[in-house]
């Protein structure tokens, strides 16, 4: 499937990884609001730290390209969604995916994929985990103007030197 | 109906807001038409966060477990009866009890799930029957906020998240941002937005709120409250010279030996200069401390020394509470003369059925036994001639009680709750309570018609010889304190732990509440005890095996999870789960007539690998 050019919306989910405290309220928002799908991994660092790992929505989506059945597309607003009826559970796309954003826990038999709460952003709202976040160190950026700033990799804010987690 | 309805999340004081819509037709209603939870950013101070618990909150207005129906206990068992049934047989029990033995055997423990209204409606209810026996709050925060009321500390409060925001330097004394999540968003705000700005933490083990801490004043675990003597001592030539404790503190300070109380915090005053210098030269400070379940030897000392030191330094003070409308019931029972001079404290009134002197007992809101168990006050509770619960869930007092009550919970009823700010709001009823559910407010009104006491109670007959609270002195207090705790000495018995909580941003308090959400189940790591790498090591165990934690009076069997950072000779529990809550130690201290909490000792065993 193609994208609208017209349609598409440029914001993405960036973490501040000063500011996020590891409380899993984002995660526990996405469950809620997918009725019992948790699409946010817990990313674990070393033992030290837990942060989520949210998809990306990427331009050119290694778990798109891997999917046998063609489950994976880009929509017209340009993110990366799931077709619940093409899904047939297989995890390709989770071993594709290089930031590991999708869960390896599989609910309902079909891929955990992040769908950006698109029901929320189109009426002008931000996905759950964003609003849920205890800490604001989740935001709904236009990526375009926040990947120019210094800190900004991957969809990360670095840390500024101060993160210790211990 | 499609209006959102605006709530307040009841999992602990920070009272943050959230939208409910209520069934079929909304934005986002799923296929059921059930109805969803939406984040609400106009006003309340999480500004549209919810944590991990928050975000279930509609969960529990919709549980499969909610009691629907009064039940009554006969040959032991619980069996479904009608409302009129039910209150018919409390008010001929009660009143029996009144005439057996005087209005003194009965007391009323009010939750910190109660509105306001319905705190004092119960206030009004026990002032007519003459009963004294009146105290709120759930036993998770009793000793914290008798701590800071004993001390009479005169530091200004913070009233609202954009206080915090613009604080220049902070002191948060525990693991804040475990209980109370979305306090974080404003205090991380001045700590990073700023980036001028400081935040140091206090605590005796690493912890979630820790993490953010510069500097991360490190204390001895379960040492807080030591830790906060020194930094007030170090904080002495600053004071203000008009503060009216200013000569107590002074003349303590002169009889501790400095070198030993440095030694027993593990905190010189060296290592806090830096935090001061920054402190004082700050235009907004604050001290934050929260309640956390047996987290230090003395957590009474801990809450009135961090607000005793929040006034030395000027600073505003906040204590946040587990329980969410703590704020409102004692407001509401201090409006009406409670906690009465002459009558128990909710944990003497266990004391009291445990020795007899309580024959009956109405609690409303909370669940003393999930905070409190242990077999000597469940079998006390037992042994009353009435036992009364109302709650929204099942739970340990309940399954001890004569009549289970089913309570409405938060969004399903209207009223009025204060939350650790001292921000009042109002309750709206987003959803009705299942089955024959009623909020305590009508079952008190309902109540007090069947007694015959309909009114405010305020000409019914106080309790006599209103004599003032004991009062030691909060510094002779600390001093007494202090004193054991150099007899004493550090010796600890060979093989054995200190019990400390670790407590979880799915879970709240005794977690009596949230213990039927589905959150918790993910989030497995919280349930395990936590133990230094060098003691797993020494133990043989690795992470996901199971070990035994055998106190004195009681054991817990619980996965491994290992902490590089965990100083030795601690070992950490999740505070929500019993059996861990079995390991504490508590008493009623009878002169300060508030609840003692010790953290447990214990002996860890493997059991080998988990399941």
């Amino acid at each position: 499937m193609t994208s609208t050019a017209t349609s598409k919306i440029g914001r993405r989910i960036v973490l501040d990884l000063d500011l996020c405290i590891g409380c899993r309220a984002c995660a526990a928002a996405c469950h809620v609001g997918h009725d019992g799908q948790t699409n946010l991994v817990a990313g674990r660092v070393a033992d030290v730290a837990v942060l989520p790992v949210n998809c990306r929505h990427c331009e050119r989506p290694a778990c798109a390209s891997a999917c046998p059945t063609g489950a994976l597309y880009t929509d017209s607003y340009g993110f990366v969604r799931r077709s619940d009826l093409r899904c047939v559970g297989c995890r390709t796309c989770a071993l594709a995916c290089p930031f590991g954003a999708i869960p390896g826990e599989f609910v309902r038999h079909v891929s955990p994929k992040c769908n950006l709460c698109v029901d929320r952003v189109v009426a002008g709202g931000i996905p759950r985990c964003v609003s849920s976040c205890t800490s604001g160190a989740m935001s709904f950026v236009e990526l375009e103007q926040t990947v120019g700033t210094p800190d900004y990799v991957g969809g990360r804010i670095q840390s500024h030197g101060t993160l210790r987690r211990a | 109906m499609t209006d959102a309805v605006v709530g307040v999340c009841p999992f602990c004081s920070m009272g943050c807001t959230l939208r409910i819509l209520p069934g079929a037709g909304g934005a986002y209603v799923g296929e059921a038409g059930m109805p969803r939870l939406d984040y609400e950013t106009a006003g309340g101070p999480n500004r549209g966060s919810l944590c991990a618990k928050g975000n279930m909150a509609l969960e529990l207005l919709l549980h499969p477990r909610r009691l629907d129906a009064p039940q009554v206990r006969s040959d032991g068992q619980l069996r479904p009866v009608g409302w009129d049934a039910a209150l018919g047989g409390i008010a001929e029990r009660l009143q029996a009890v009144v005439r057996d033995a005087g209005p003194r055997a009965v007391g009323f423990w009010l939750g910190a799930q109660l509105t306001s209204e319905e705190a004092a409606a119960a206030a009004d209810l026990a002032r007519a029957l003459g009963c004294g026996n009146v105290d709120g709050g759930d036993p998770e925060d009793l000793t914290l906020r008798d701590g800071i009321q004993r001390s009479r500390a005169g530091a200004r409060p913070v009233e609202d998240v954009a206080q915090l925001e613009a604080m220049a330097c902070t002191l948060v004394v525990g693991d804040l941002f475990t209980l109370a999540p979305c306090l974080a968003k404003p205090v991380l705000h001045a700590r990073y937005d700023r980036r001028q700005n400081q935040l140091a933490t206090l605590s005796g083990v690493p912890n979630r709120t820790a993490w953010f801490g510069k500097p991360d004043l490190r204390c001895r675990p379960a040492r807080e409250a030591a830790a906060l003597a020194v930094l007030l001592r170090a904080w002495l030539p600053r004071c203000p010279a008009d503060l009216p404790w200013l000569p107590a503190a002074r003349e303590l300070f002169a009889e501790v030996d400095a070198d030993w109380l440095e030694q027993h915090a593990g905190l010189r005053a060296a290592q806090v200069q830096g935090f001061l210098d920054a402190l004082a030269a700050a235009p907004q400070r604050g001290v934050l401390v929260g309640a956390t379940f047996g987290a230090s030897e003395r957590g009474d000392l801990v809450g009135g020394l961090a607000a005793l030191f929040a006034e030395a330094s000027g600073s505003r003070f906040l204590a946040l509470n587990q329980g969410a409308n703590l704020r409102g019931v004692r407001q509401a029972l201090a409006a009406r003369g409670y906690p009465d001079p002459a009558g128990l404290t909710a944990p003497q009134m266990l004391e009291a059925a445990m020795t007899g002197g309580l024959r009956a007992l109405v609690v409303l809101g909370c669940d003393p036994l999930a905070a409190l168990p242990g077999s000597s006050p469940a079998k006390a509770l037992a042994g009353l001639e009435l036992l009364v619960v109302s709650a929204p869930m099942p739970g340990a007092t309940g399954d001890k009680a004569h009549y289970v009550l089913p309570g409405a919970a938060f969004g399903e009823k209207t009223g009025t709750t204060t939350n650790g700010f001292g921000t009042a709001a109002r309750l709206c009823a987003a959803l009705p309570a299942p089955g024959a559910a009623r909020s305590e407010g009508w079952l008190l009104e309902q109540l007090a018609a069947r007694l015959g006491v309909r009114g405010t109670g305020a000409a019914g007959p106080r309790t006599a010889s209103a004599a003032p609270r004991p009062d030691a002195g909060f510094f002779a207090e600390l001093a007494l304190f202090l004193q054991q705790e150099r007899r004493e000495g550090t010796a600890q018995a060979a093989g054995s732990h200190l019990l400390l909580p670790a407590a979880s941003p799915a879970q709240a308090g005794d977690g009596s509440l949230t213990r039927w959400l589905s959150w918790p189940a993910h989030e497995a790591q919280d349930g395990c005890c936590v133990l230094s790498a060098a003691h797993a090591q020494a133990l043989g165990v690795r992470a996901g095996d199971r070990v035994r934690l055998r106190g004195p009076a009681a054991e817990a069997v619980l996965a491994v999870r290992i902490e590089p950072r965990l100083p030795p000779g601690v070992v950490l529990a999740p505070p929500h789960d019993p059996a861990v809550r079995r390991l504490v130690r508590w008493r009623v201290d009878p002169v300060r007539r508030d609840l003692d909490l010790e953290p447990g000792r214990v002996s860890v065993e493997p059991l080998g690998a988990g399941t």
